[in-house]
């Protein structure tokens, strides 16, 4: 899709000057050794800036007509950011979604912490930045991964699912395609994503401020943010679980979920949570979020089956009938009617 | 209540012989679909025919997004031993007989002898869309831009079908075309050790071998229709 190419750019610079990876210090280029020598936080934020999204992320954004908001805070959600130092209790759904990024310890048995903390950070960074994209706000890091809400006072709950679904397979895409092909490069294991997402309604949801003085943040008790959490542990490498109210509030998308069980082939994943007094039987499912992202108006599968992004926002300068030609020539049509 | 495992094993068994029951067709769907994600079919118990719809995206081959096309494909129930009818709903192509497409949309893909000849063997539903359609789609947005397709195109009618059996099966010209059909439509057999029918002197076997088996699976009455239809224009 090439959206996140900008961001694979630093990661794959940073390895390449790592001295442990053996390439020669003196072919590398000015901003290769500026990375690695002097560890320039400058230089990285040059590369991967804090608040502006990347060129070809930010086609992205623009091909889907969506601006990202970068004035957020962690652990104060805008909507209800008034909470925080309050006595008060507010109740309103939301949805949770936990992004775990795994391998990434791995990485230190190649390269050094200076490269380590590139590559995370980077892919942390890519990770906010389609986030905000699709208007979630990112509530608490989680060592290299994200605990983030989707949904607010100005939104139904539908589309904060669909959003959230739409981020979930974006960012799955990047670091199960895009990332995939540095690390097998470099002969190391995979990095991958598990993420969990669920949604609970304004009856399940409280919010409030949770700590002491400054040691609070503005946050949510809910059992569905709590199994958020816990489908993150059952999804498989690059996987995405969802609790059956995402299935719910997404009729459409039916055929992208399958019960956990069917992969595992053990009846108990088929639940995620279970109050057997008030038969409350919570089920969890695999999403296919390869083929939702494949059915998404801003993506075109090409000849080849690759992803593609649609640029119908902008003309592409890098257009090209002659790119065209070798699979029109295999054409040749003729014409018989009356 | 939990299922007990006789149960599931009942349930796996159950989604086994659906699987198995599905039809050739919906099969091959499955696999379609993989690559062109943004097509679903329903099965028109009307017309009796599997019922294809979506949207088919074009890109080059640098990945690059060109256009969006709204298409319907009719897949007769004889499938895989079947020509399917695509239809063009969005209207990206002029309706004009020089963008090969009929006013009420339908594509015409290839001249019909080539696309009789893939239903004999059997088509492949992926294959069929990759080979045929998103290519015919791809050579209009090439027209669209070049005013000219990228790899030609065939006359209209009958000089269409004169033009694939000159192309296809180089043969000369109308009369050494007429002299095939005669002898493929004829009742003497043309042994692979005769001479050829075209004329050239050469064992059929070193010449049109290959053509006349292609041409054969055309059916008589295509052959015979073309024989009588060349033939006049000879007179």
């Amino acid at each position: 899709m090439h959206i996140f190419d900008d961001y694979v750019k630093p990661i794959r610079a940073a390895i390449a000057a790592d001295p442990k990876s053996g390439k020669l210090y003196e072919t590398l280029s000015f901003s290769e050794r500026s990375l690695q020598k002097g560890f320039d936080f400058k230089v990285f934020n040059q590369q991967v800036p804090e608040k502006r999204l990347l060129p070809n992320l930010a086609d992205f954004a623009n091909e889907l007509g969506l601006t990202p908001n970068f004035e957020q805070g962690l652990g104060a959600h805008p909507d209800f950011s008034h909470l925080k130092h309050s006595e008060t209790l507010e109740d309103h759904y939301i949805v949770s979604m936990f992004v775990d990024i795994k391998g990434s310890t791995n990485l230190f048995k190649k390269y050094t912490p200076r490269t380590v903390w590139i590559v995370t950070n980077t892919i942390q960074r890519a990770a906010i930045h389609t986030c905000l994209i699709f208007g979630g706000y990112v509530h608490r890091l989680q060592g290299d991964g994200l605990f983030v809400y989707f949904g607010g006072k100005n939104m139904k709950p539908d589309p904060a699912v669909k959003r959230s679904l739409q981020f979930a397979s974006v960012f799955s895409y990047f670091v199960k395609e895009d990332l995939k092909n540095i690390f097998s490069e470099q002969g190391i294991e995979n990095i991958y994503t598990r993420i969990g997402v669920d949604l609970g309604y304004d009856r399940d949801v409280i919010w409030g401020m949770a700590g002491i003085g400054e040691i609070s943040e503005v946050t949510t008790c809910s059992l569905h943010t709590s199994l958020a959490s816990k489908m993150q542990s059952y999804a498989m490498s690059n996987g995405i679980v969802i609790g059956d109210n995402i299935k719910k509030e997404s009729p459409e998308l039916t055929e992208f979920y399958i019960p956990v069980c069917h992969r595992t082939q053990s009846e108990n994943d088929r639940y995620i949570f279970q109050i057997p007094e008030e038969r409350f039987n919570y089920t969890q499912y695999d999403f296919n979020w390869l083929s939702f992202l494949k059915r998404q108006d801003f993506i075109a599968t090409d000849f080849l089956g690759n992803l593609q992004l649609k640029h119908k926002a902008v003309v592409m300068s890098n257009r090209n009938v002659a790119n065209l030609a070798p699979i029109a020539a295999a054409s040749k049509p003729y014409y018989d009617f009356e | 209540m939990l299922p007990t495992s006789r149960q599931l094993r009942l349930q796996v068994n159950l989604i086994m012989i659906l699987n198995k029951k599905k039809s050739p067709f919906e099969r091959d769907f499955i696999v379609a679909k993989e690559r062109f994600p943004k097509l679903t079919y329903v099965w028109n118990a009307k017309i009796m025919m599997w019922v294809i719809t979506g949207e088919l995206d074009i890109c080059d081959v640098e990945g690059v997004y060109w256009n969006t096309f709204q298409i319907t494909i009719l897949v007769p129930r004889g499938y895989p031993y079947c020509v399917p009818i695509v239809a063009e709903k969005s209207t990206i192509i002029p309706r004009d007989i020089e963008w090969h497409i009929s006013p009420e949309g339908i594509c015409c893909l290839d001249i019909s002898h080539n696309l009789k000849a893939m239903s004999k063997l059997g088509i492949d539903l992926t294959s069929f869309i990759s080979e045929k359609v998103y290519t015919y789609f791809a050579n209009q947005l090439y027209k669209l831009e070049k005013n000219k397709y990228a790899g030609g195109e065939y006359a209209h009618h009958l000089d269409g079908v004169i033009q694939y059996y000159i192309e296809t099966h180089q043969l000369q010209d109308k009369r050494a075309i007429v002299a095939m059909l005669q002898q493929i439509t004829s009742k003497t057999n043309i042994g692979r050790n005769d001479p050829c029918p075209c004329g050239n002197g050469k064992k059929t076997k070193h010449c049109h071998q290959s053509s006349i088996d292609t041409l054969k699976t055309l059916g008589h009455e295509r052959l015979l229709s073309d024989l009588k239809n060349i033939s006049e224009t000879i007179k």
